[in-house]
């Protein structure tokens, strides 16, 4: 440890409760991981009690490892692309100094199978360069990269900005382009907006940039690609919601992201575009859970990123108890779309993850009705293997069978099969990768990731990932209907979306594979 | 203040009508309904809804609702599962849910027979096992303090210990560690867990994971007696249960009274029990032989000598009180010496006056509070533990606190509250500006001082508190009794004392007056000394006839605590000698006064004196609070020279009794780990001139005398100002020189 850094740090470093996240990070990346004495250091100089600070730095999975550390993704579809003989490779070649790390999900699941050196991305466990595969589409125009914000403006960037909407006009159009979150839960985003207008000031905008769903990369390229119209998205949020204050939650393994987010900001800043408004980077430090939004919430309040009980929504009692208005990534960037064309006539489309076993993986722009069949063949290059099965939307989104490669990814479709779209993470898995592997990862993911606050999240997940574990060696841990009856219970009374969605998977799977599940019995 | 608006909830069709706001759990309570609980506990704080065990059907909502996050509001109808079946069947999962790690060791499980988790699963929980696979499994138990075990296979991780250690005692140093599967309670970074309320969690744990070390085995919910007493271990009296097993004190549990303790105690009245069995407890009389020696003589020579030494002494006694003694115990001597010799001169514990009797309030005010006033040289912890999280509540509340002293918010020289009283009194005070506009601020005295309260009472007139029901007042006395006692001696003779020269009798009354330094000068003056003491070390010596004292958990009677309530002691054990009152009813007889050897009898006679005519029986197992009195002159205020200053060279030796010591707790083994360590406090000012650093050894001296001891930095600490533990500061003068050694 370099005491001479620590100290010349420490006198920089900010002592609001708001920043010990930040600051563990940054101590973490410029002195080295948080041991109990630098944790203690910072508790000090921020007149914390050290528990605390303890407790907050051993709730994330990075903070206690160097920078450097080799992290071997194992998410789903690493996993079947060889992800476990890469990490055993690694670990068997690393030099005996150096940290490997099996993580869950980096976020890069086009190039699987995955591994980080610090922020350097090793595609395929290797050093290669990373390519992005994108289609231009009419609301994102993803196809071409803004390098800079003289780019960006070339393309009819920050019109918006200068000739703002009336707060009226906005909350018109949005409802009319019957935009709906596309983090995961799909609420209606005039709503929020109209919520939160509703509120008094002082009032926080949050973008949520905690993608972290195995197989959801799409708004890691809306960040790489297009970052300046996240940025004018979430300004126009800001001074919708007339918030002065305004952050970024972005998952720590989003590196490039991270760059690109933090230069655009410093050339909007330059600009003259945030005169008045701070716009602010926090970035997380492993935890699954923290794109939950009010895990969110906490973890910027210096807290353990669990879950608060709601309601009270975010819109009323969000950051610092303060309303709050927290937007997915791609959604804000939808808005400049929407509001230049006018919600009636905005192309309706979103960004699909297209990963596993396709010849181009990337992210495509694409209808609402899309099919998994034409995302596949039209945009992802064709099926790279003989289709197995597939996953719509990501981990808690259910696990088909090629049959549903025909069925338009809505809402309504695919609730007929018992799944969803989620996050639009679509993965295809190639017959050669067991289904029920495929579950038993899932799970895995879930009780890993779970905060443990509640008691159905805590210990289900940690049942349903042992009893695919059971399954996969032909053994029932539990007859199916009690199996059916924890499904249910973490469903209705789980705190968050984690343990209430969890079990989405393993029922669909019952349904749709039912031959997998014969050792439990009959339902 | 206004009447809370009332609001009309159902409940399983039955109806309650509640304050608008009051906790669903509690409003489910009053219409006769139990809506289970693990993770909820209302005194932690906000409620984080994190066990699921409380779930309830809310008309109107679609997805079940945990009840404990819930309040209620007019027209509400709530469903529990005694009608709900999709409440029942929530229930029921996170039952089978919590079960699934729970090691079900219930047969070598402490908790067993008294276990909420026990008796949830037994009244709401599935009939039968459906248990497969293997349980989470952890080494167990581990130590995380010499007084408590934890278990983290029990544990269901509701979090209310890790809520407890961050929110109520603020000491942060129980945690919940990682996330995941690998998420557990410990302590930070494996210390022990080391806070003088660490005890509570084992009463907060809803299951066995923390148990006490000292209660470990030793006895079964259906072999215990429960007995509802009162802690005499320091003036908070908090109100406890004593648990006994074939007549032994096994532990000591809360009883919560909301006035005074709000159901926590601190860990020298929970574990501090044990002394009862110290080894070196005296048990039949001792007469001493040659210069150390004793031996046990029988209750009738007993009595005879002490006879013998009372009547050569006649009127030149002298006795000194403790403090800890019961009113009636207190009483009794006094009827002996005052009523049967005419030797009126004692030497009371501190001087405890009525002034402050005009601003009595219940210590839970202090939570109500939005600014409290300490003034005084002891940190209020060390001193009358609970007011401590009184003072936090409060904080949690959104208080001010203002603390006038040596480490104060506002630095004020050591023995210099007097002129701080009066400081906050005069005109240009800021903060005597705030007290004087709130309405609910609190004055605590917390140091030694025997005018503390009437100086307070000076202050607290002047501010304005007459006539101001939310402003009150408390003086921290140092000993658990000293109003009941002075109130007893009082009661049993108006004559004034004069003090005997030589003495030729010294009593000492009980260990407190025995290991008091100024007591011990006294008996350099007297011919004889009669020590009522519990332990051989306190006797040996000095004392020529030493009689058995006996514990608070051993007698019968009445104590007043600090607020001025009166509250009835029970006897849990039987002494291991004949109680005070027992012998001392035959000593008076000897001198023809009639004391009777019952508590109750005793109060009777002395209670239309000192206390109204109040019935022995009708202090009650949660004694109420006398009502303020009217208020009074108050009595001339004298000022002590202040005493001397630093040179910057010397330092003002700054002693302080902490809460962690005295004859008891040094017979408690669990607890030697929580006395203050050999050290001497510096401010980081007078550490830097010195060139000495924490952890440093460093040497304090003083005309002649030195001791060796470890320098810690305060940074809150005043400079010029010294802190030294009283144990720790041996013969030490009031300025003394630090040198790193």
């Amino acid at each position: 440890m370099d005491v001479l850094r620590l100290t010349s740090l420490l006198a920089e470093l900010p002592t609001p409760r708001t920043s010990l996240l930040d600051n563990l990070g940054r101590i973490r990346r410029e002195v080295g991981p948080i041991t109990a004495e630098l944790s203690d250091a910072l508790a000090d100089h921020m007149n914390i009690r050290h528990g605390e600070v303890h407790e907050v730095k051993s709730f994330y999975s990075f903070l206690e490892v160097p920078v450097d550390a080799l992290r071997v993704c194992t998410g789903p579809v690493c996993d079947c692309f060889g992800a476990r003989a890469l990490l055993a490779r690694t670990q068997e070649h690393a030099p005996p100094d150096a940290t490997v790390l099996e993580v869950p999900c980096l976020g890069h699941c086009e190039l699987a199978p995955v591994a980080t050196r610090g922020d350097t991305i090793l595609p395929f466990g290797r050093d290669e360069p990373v390519l992005h595969r994108a289609n231009e589409g009419p609301s994102l125009g993803l196809g071409q990269a803004d390098g800079t914000l003289a780019d960006y403006e070339r393309r009819g960037g920050l019109e918006l900005l200068r000739s703002l909407p009336s707060p009226e006009r906005i909350l018109a159009e949005l409802k009319a382009s019957g935009l709906a979150g596309y983090g995961g839960a799909g609420f209606p985003t005039g709503l929020k907006w109209e919520a939160i207008a509703a509120e008094p000031e002082p009032r926080y905008v949050i973008v949520n940039a905690d993608e972290g769903e195995p197989g959801t990369i799409k708004d890691r390229y809306v960040m790489e690609l297009r970052p300046h119209l996240l940025l004018e998205g979430t300004l126009l949020a800001m001074r919708f919601a007339r918030a002065t204050e305004g952050f970024v939650y972005l998952r720590e393994e989003y590196a490039t992201a991270r760059d690109r987010l933090a230069r655009a900001i410093g050339e909007f800043r330059a600009a003259g575009l945030l005169d008045g408004l701070s716009l602010e980077l926090v970035v997380g430090a492993g935890a699954y859970i923290c794109g939950e939004e009010t895990a969110m919430l906490e973890s910027m309040e210096g807290r353990r990123g669990m879950p608060r009980l709601k309601p009270p929504y975010p819109s009323r009692f969000g950051y610092l108890g303060r309303p709050t208005l927290i937007n997915n990534v791609e959604t804000l960037a939808h808005i400049p779309a929407i509001l230049r064309a006018g919600g009636e006539r905005w192309p309706r489309g979103r960004l699909w993850s297209v990963t596993g076993a396709v010849r181009e993986p990337g992210c495509f722009e694409a209808p609402l009705d899309v099919t998994p069949r034409r995302l596949i063949e039209e945009y992802a290059g064709g099926a790279s293997d003989e289709i197995g099965a597939i996953v719509p939307g990501g981990a808690a989104s259910g696990i088909l069978p090629p049959a549903a490669l025909d069925v338009p990814l809505t809402r309504e479709a695919l609730r007929e099969w018992g799944a969803g779209p989620g996050s639009a993470g679509l993965q295809v898995f190639p017959r050669r990768y067991p289904p029920l592997r495929l579950l038993g990862e899932t799970m895995r993911f879930f009780a890993e990731e779970s905060c443990q606050k509640c008691t159905p999240c805590r210990i289900g997940n940690r049942a349903l990932h042992h009893i695919c574990a059971e399954l996969e060696h032909g053994e029932a841990a539990m007859p199916r209907p009690q199996v059916e009856e924890w499904l249910d219970a973490m469903a209705a009374t789980s705190i968050c979306g984690l343990g209430q969605g969890a079990p989405i998977p393993v029922r669909n799977a019952f349904r749709l594979w039912p031959e997998l599940f014969a050792p439990l019995g009959s339902a | 203040m206004s009447t809370p608006e009332l609001v009309t909830v159902t409940i399983d069709g039955r109806r309650a009508e509640v304050a608008k706001g009051t906790g669903l759990v509690e409003t489910a309570l009053q219409a006769g309904v139990e809506i289970p609980v693990f993770c909820y506990e209302p005194r932690l704080g906000p409620p984080i809804g994190a066990c699921r065990m409380c779930l309830v059907e809310i008309e109107g909502m679609p997805k079940l609702q945990a009840g404990c996050t819930l309040t209620a509001q007019d027209g509400m109808a709530v469903r529990t599962a005694a009608t709900s079946e999709k409440a029942a069947e929530g229930q029921n999962a996170t039952l089978e849910f919590i079960l699934v790690n729970h090691p079900l060791d219930c047969p070598v499980c402490d908790k067993g027979g008294e276990c909420p988790l026990q008796d949830l699963t037994f009244r709401y929980g599935p009939g039968n096992t459906r248990m497969i696979f293997p349980k989470r499994t952890f080494e167990k138990p581990i130590p995380i303090s010499p007084t408590i075990a934890l278990d983290r296979e029990r544990c269901i991780l509701c979090y209310r210990c890790t809520r407890f250690s961050e929110s109520v005692a603020g000491d942060g140093q129980l945690v919940a560690r990682n996330r995941g599967a690998q998420s557990a309670i410990a302590t930070f970074e494996d210390e022990p867990y080391r806070a003088p309320f660490s005890g509570n969690v084992i009463e907060l744990c809803p299951v066995g994971a923390l148990t006490s070390t000292q209660y470990r085995f030793e006895a079964r919910p259906w072999e215990i007696q429960n007995v509802p007493t009162v802690c005499a271990m320091c003036p908070v009296g908090c109100n406890v249960s004593a648990t006994t097993r074939e007549g032994k004190v096994k532990r000591i549990v809360s009883r919560n009274h909301p006035e005074v303790d709000e159901g926590w105690l601190c860990d020298k009245g929970r574990f501090a029990h044990s002394h009862l069995r110290a080894e070196d407890r005296i048990t039949e009389p001792l007469l001493r032989v040659r210069r150390r020696g004793f031996s046990p003589i029988g209750w009738d020579q007993a009595l005879d000598e002490a006879e013998r030494l009372l009547r050569g002494a006649g009127s030149r006694i002298v006795t000194a009180l403790s403090g800890s003694e019961t009113v009636e115990g207190a009483y009794g001597l006094a009827r002996l010496l005052r009523g049967g010799l005419g030797a009126h001169s004692a030497v009371l514990p501190e001087e405890a006056g009525h002034a402050l009797d005009a601003y009595r309030l219940p210590l839970s005010a202090i939570r109500d509070a939005e600014l409290v006033v300490v003034v005084g040289d002891d940190p209020v912890s060390e001193r009358a533990p609970i007011v401590d999280l009184w003072i936090r509540a409060a904080q949690r509340g959104g208080a001010e606190l203002v603390t006038a002293g040596p480490s104060g918010t506002l630095l004020a020289a050591p023995g210099s509250a007097a002129q701080v009283c009066r400081d906050l009194a005069a005109p240009g005070s800021e903060v005597g500006r705030r007290l004087r506009e709130s309405a609910r601020a609190i004055l605590i005295w917390s140091g030694q001082g025997g005018q503390g309260g009437a100086h307070l009472a000076a202050l607290a007139r002047a501010l304005g508190f007459d006539g101001k029901e939310g402003c009150g007042a408390f003086h921290l006395p140092a000993t658990p009794n000293g109003r009941g006692v002075a109130a007893a001696w009082a009661a049993a003779s108006d004559e004034e004392a004069e003090n005997p020269e030589p003495i030729s009798l010294l009593i000492v009354s009980g260990d407190e007056a025995a290991s008091d330094p100024n007591v011990r000068a006294l008996a350099e003056r007297a011919e004889a000394v009669l020590a009522i003491t519990m332990f051989h070390a306190l006797a040996v010596g000095w004392a020529d006839l030493v009689l058995p004292a006996t514990s608070y958990l051993e007698r019968d009677g009445t104590t007043m605590n600090l607020e001025g309530r009166l509250q009835r002691l029970r006897r849990a054990v039987m002494p291991p000698a004949p109680d005070e009152l027992a012998w001392l009813s035959q000593l008076a007889e000897r001198f023809g006064i009639a004391l009777p050897p019952y508590p109750a009898l005793v109060f009777e006679e002395l209670s239309p004196v000192a206390f109204g005519g109040l019935a022995f029986g009708e202090v009650g197992e949660r004694a109420a609070l006398p009502p303020r009195a009217e208020a009074a002159p108050l009595p001339p205020l004298e000022s002590a020279p202040p005493p001397p200053t630093s040179d910057g060279h010397y330092l003002q030796l700054l002693r302080y009794r902490p809460l962690f010591s005295g004859a008891a707790v040094e017979r408690v083994p669990e607890l030697q780990f929580q006395r203050p360590p050999r050290e001497v406090e510096l401010s980081a000012d007078d550490a830097e001139r010195r060139r000495i650093s924490s952890g440093d050894e460093v040497s304090v001296r003083s005309n002649g005398t030195s001791t060796a001891l470890r320098a810690r930095l305060d940074r809150r600490l005043a400079p010029g100002v010294v802190r030294i533990a009283e144990e720790h500061a041996g013969d030490l003068h009031a300025l003394v020189e630090v040198v790193k050694a």
